[in-house]
């Protein structure tokens, strides 16, 4: 399954993103509605100053009635220390003040900023007529340099930008926690399930919000099918067993009985009857453990296991069974270390008795199954030796074959001790040994 | 030995019964775990081992088995199961069982697994024939070293006994041989040979040896060093 993305990642980079453009919009909007705030109350100040100058200019018949009122320029001494010029005009004579100075390139624009000498400067223009329905007119044109105020503006858009970033910190942090929030439910269902032991179907019993409510659902049905279905299998499993192993259990043993009280002309012909009530029995039981190894892997049941110890284990479990076909068990440097794997016990267990069983069933009378752990490349190897027949070169590819049978054996047992190494990374390797009997090899993966 | 038979499957359960009376064993049958409990309370000192059946038509028989520990007495439990699942073999051994037999088993099993559950339940006397660190007990014919029994198989514990017999003299190889197999049996020759190669590989750790006398037979040593 591909989880290149998240959830939580991608809702947190939507937000991010949605911050950056409401933080970008808020600083520049900002700032600009501070400048142009700024603008208009340097823009009234210079109105108010043009104004009183354009009332001082009076024009008689004859003469020009005009003297500068200083203390006008007062009001813009106030705001900050700036440059001020002015020019005031007659028509396009030039009375006083500076007759350089830029003037409006439209008649209606009264102020404009323009570089004056080096300096952003700020200018207004004002006229009026030098008497009631002349044509002729006074014109002043006043100018403030704008360095304090861009210095003003400057630090209002700085702190525009503080006010903005601190607020983008406070509510990235809120998205994230905010996040964190509204998938703690999310969080907590998958921690539940991975906690939960591979073999708890139960259903999700938690609370959980309403967007998540029909996936639990959906879980919970697959959950509650997944339980049916392997309690269906146990108890087919269970029942099968005993329904199958008990009479065949009588039947070998009424033919084992008869064996001893027949005439010794009839007694082939018995113990015929024995052998194959055995390769029967043999064959249900293995056909029983294919089944119940299945469920057990779907169960994924797995823990350490001391693979050294358990063969131990099975060694004094089967020696009365070889003991019958006097047949020697001998263990070989099993306890010596530790020879941990991860796996599942039970599973493990039936694959190595079914591989050892195997070499007593073909290991003659009188001779030893040799059977040895060791440690080697990061593995574990079981290593089962017999002095047997051993197996026909062109038969070594068949030895798992689940339909081979030879000499009343059933055939299934090399390929459960198979599916039990492929189920814990592992292999199945089967020899034949000089001088006569097989050799197995057994592989395990470590971790 | 007298055994309490506990199987519900009339079949298997006559089977069973002829075949343990014919090796010589007193054995009551309980078809239901109720008879069963009868036979337990009636005569509870007088098995040596119950033979039982874990999936009783009135109950499990694990009720019994906790019942039968819970005495304390030296009884030694089989139980016989169907059930496939090693879980549950480990969970009866867990609760009591000496040892268990899947269904289905061979006769030559069933003895050898009766032989062994009736063993382990054997206390080591208080006078025994001292072999090396071994000590011997005849009456109930166990091998101990310090509290601990030794297992050894039938064959090899008739060698074993062969060789004390001989008290520090060697054992000719054809006494031996009809000691272990009679004279009806057919065995092959080495078969001696084998089961001292197996007698030694068990005593080794206890510093004894079987020596080989050439041309005549075998000697039961204490080593040197052991």
């Amino acid at each position: 399954m591909d989880s290149g993305w998240s959830i939580r990642g991608r809702l947190f980079s939507l937000w991010l993103l949605m911050l950056i453009v409401v933080s970008l919009a808020v600083y520049w909007s900002t700032n600009a509605v501070v400048e142009r705030s700024l603008r208009e109350g340097q823009d009234r100040n210079l109105q108010a100053v043009a104004q009183v100058i354009l009332d001082s200019a009076v024009k008689t018949d004859a003469t020009i009635d005009f003297e500068l009122p200083y203390q006008a320029f007062e009001v813009l001494a106030y705001s900050a220390p700036e440059r001020i010029y002015y020019a005031v005009f007659l028509d396009s004579e030039i009375l006083s003040g500076y007759d350089d100075l830029p003037l409006s390139e439209s008649p209606e624009q009264s102020s404009y900023g323009e570089i004056y000498r080096g300096e952003s400067t700020r200018f207004y223009v004002a006229g009026k007529p030098i008497r009631p329905g002349s044509n002729e007119q006074f014109r002043v044109v006043i100018g403030q340099t704008e360095t304090s105020y861009q210095k003003q503006s400057s630090t209002i858009a700085a702190w525009i930008a503080f006010a903005v970033l601190a607020s983008f910190a406070l509510l990235a942090l809120w998205a994230e926690l905010s996040l964190r929030h509204a998938l703690k439910p999310v969080v907590a269902i998958e921690k539940d399930l991975i906690a939960r032991p591979a073999d708890d179907f139960s259903p999700i019993e938690r609370r959980v919000p309403s967007e998540v409510v029909r996936l639990v659902q959906t879980l919970n049905r697959i959950f509650d099918q997944h339980r049916g279905l392997l309690q269906e299998n146990r108890a087919f499993i269970a029942e099968a067993t005993h329904q199958i192993k008990t009479p065949i259990a009588a039947i070998l043993m009424r033919a084992e009985l008869l064996e001893r009280e027949v005439e010794d002309g009839s007694r082939s012909a018995v113990k015929d009857l024995i052998i194959r009530a055995r390769y029967a029995s043999k064959l249900a039981t293995q056909l029983l453990m294919r089944a119940t190894l299945t469920y057990r892997e779907v169960l994924g049941a797995r823990d350490q296991v001391d693979i050294g110890a358990l063969v131990a284990g099975i060694l004094r479990a089967l020696d009365p069974v070889a003991e019958i076909k006097d047949v020697g068990l001998v263990g070989n440097n099993l306890e010596s270390a530790e020879f941990i794997i991860f796996g599942d016990r039970i599973a493990l267990r039936e694959g190595i008795t079914c591989l050892i069983d195997n070499a007593i069933d073909y290991a003659p009378s009188l001779t030893d199954v040799e059977v040895s752990v060791r440690h080697d490349g990061g593995r574990v190897c079981v290593t089962v030796m017999d002095s047997g027949p051993g197996i026909d070169q062109q038969e070594l590819g068949r030895a798992f074959d689940t339909t081979k049978r030879s000499g009343g054996h059933a055939g299934l047992g090399l390929s459960i001790v198979e599916k039990v190494a492929a189920s814990h990374r592992g292999e199945l390797m089967i020899s034949n040994r000089e001088g006569g009997g097989t050799r197995c090899d057994l592989w395990f993966a470590t971790s | 030995m007298r055994l309490l038979l506990v199987e519900d499957t009339e079949d298997l359960a006559d089977a069973l019964l002829k075949h343990l009376r014919q090796a010589g064993h007193t054995t009551d049958h309980a078809p239901t775990l109720k008879a069963a409990e009868g036979f337990w309370s009636s005569e509870r000192d007088a098995y040596d081992v119950i033979i039982l059946d874990i999936e009783l038509p009135d109950g499990e028989g694990t009720a019994l088995l906790k019942e039968v520990r819970a005495s304390g007495l030296p009884v030694g439990i089989l139980v016989l199961t169907a059930r496939s699942e090693v879980e549950d073999k480990v969970y009866l051994l867990d609760v009591g069982a000496d040892d268990y037999l899947t269904k289905p088993f061979a006769l030559d099993e069933l003895d050898a697994r009766l032989r062994a559950v009736k063993r382990r339940h054997i206390a080591k006397p208080l006078i025994t024939q001292q072999v090396g660190s071994l000590a011997y007990d005849p009456t109930n014919r166990t091998v101990w070293s310090g509290p601990e029994q030794l297992q050894l198989r039938s064959q090899e514990l008739k060698l074993f006994e062969s060789l004390i017999q001989a008290n520090g003299w060697s054992a000719a190889k054809e006494f031996l041989f009809d000691r272990l197999y009679g004279l009806d049996q057919d065995a092959s020759a080495n078969a001696i040979e084998v089961h001292v190669s197996r007698l030694r590989r068990k005593l080794a750790p206890y510093g004894l040896d079987v020596e080989t006398i050439r041309g005549y037979g075998y000697q039961l040593k204490v080593r040197s060093d052991g």
